[in-house]
């Protein structure tokens, strides 16, 4: 494997085992809102959680081969009490965006190339799930032409 | 995608970011051909992408194919598509270089495609599918650009700048494949690591 040399910066690693804290948090308000979706609102949200945990294991990977500890799930998350299922839609998009910010506002300051790729290819998907939830969400589903932090 | 087949792409294993074919060379050659490219020549290979798409989108609006939900949506892919030039450029006056012109004929367009192996062709757009086909594969090809560059780029604000514009190019996709297919949520987005052609 090229391109990430195990003893990776602080930073690097600062960066890479925060992304994964937002991707547990993601996985959690995933898992707690499936069950109050129904038909394609559930589909979709099904499909994006298995999107979100390839996401994790691949952070996790990465942060291993620096030669890091990445952390674990934490035991319970701040999520709110949704109940309808618009609640449960606007809790996503809160969490896929606080990916997308973090993810774009730190991608520059990973030193090595092939991680930021990585990251890069990780935030798209995010920005895809960011867009799905907005459609279903009945807003358009386009932000701009930048995909930017804090929106 | 496994990780080492992504990291693998990612390092480009002697990839050139352009894998434009010998036909698309012969009326347009692409700046970045090589590794270890200056932002300045990979913001230009950015910008010359970007422009095919403009001319993708320009051609496929002016079929009168797509349907009017479709054409509102594509317009303001479009619209964006210019966006994107016009913020690559800011960057590049930055460094003092002027932004290059890219392919504006089908037959460079359709070269470019075929490079990357994507099936739509521009001089082909009979139907709305060949039309939305056509513009996810430049979106594809766009997509890969960006993700062959964000490990090379060195400028932190062209680096957050790709990485922006990137996230909306697969924004674009999910949108383009949702157009193709309404029923199926996979072709929203189809992988979770998002890396375009190649």
């Amino acid at each position: 494997m090229t391109g990430i040399p195990a003893g990776s910066r602080p930073a690097d690693l600062s960066i890479l085992k925060h992304g994964l804290d937002l991707e547990h948090q993601a996985i959690a308000a995933y898992t707690a809102g499936i069950p109050l979706l129904k038909g394609r609102q559930q589909a979709v949200a099904k499909y994006f959680l298995n999107q979100e945990l390839s996401h994790a294991g691949e952070l996790a990977g990465l942060i291993k081969q620096a030669g890091g500890k990445f952390p674990q799930p934490g035991s319970s998350y701040q999520l709110g009490h949704p109940r309808r299922s618009a609640d449960v839609l606007r809790l996503l998009e809160r969490i896929e965006q606080a990916q997308l910010s973090w993810y774009t506002t730190t991608i520059s300051a990973l030193a090595p190339g092939p991680v930021r790729a990585a990251v890069a290819a990780v935030l798209s998907n995010d920005a895809q799930h960011l867009a799905a939830l907005r459609s279903l969400l009945g807003v358009s589903e386009l932000d701009g032409p930048f995909v930017v932090a804090g929106r | 995608m496994r990780r080492r087949e992504l990291l693998k792409r990612a390092g480009f294993a002697g990839r050139a970011v352009a894998g434009v074919g010998a036909a698309a060379m012969l009326e347009w050659t692409p700046r970045a051909d090589a590794q270890n490219q200056s932002d300045t020549t990979i913001l230009s290979y950015l910008i010359e992408l970007e422009q095919f798409a403009v001319h993708a989108y320009r051609r496929v609006l002016g079929t009168g194919e797509l349907a009017y939900g479709s054409a509102r949506d594509v317009r303001q892919l479009l619209s964006q598509e210019r966006a994107h030039i016009a913020a690559l450029a800011r960057e590049l006056h930055a460094l003092g270089t002027q932004p290059p012109v890219g392919p504006t004929t089908d037959a460079a367009a359709d070269a470019l495609l075929s490079a990357h192996g994507q099936s739509g062709r521009i001089s082909s757009l009979h139907t709305e599918q060949d039309c939305l086909q056509v513009l996810l594969d430049v979106e594809q090809i766009l997509i890969g650009g960006y993700f062959s560059s964000i490990s090379k780029l060195e400028s932190t604000t062209a680096l957050r700048r790709s990485a922006e514009i990137m996230a909306n190019e697969a924004q674009h996709a999910a949108l383009l494949g949702e157009l193709l297919t309404p029923d199926d949520v996979m072709k929203i987005a189809p992988t979770p690591f998002v890396q375009g052609a190649r």
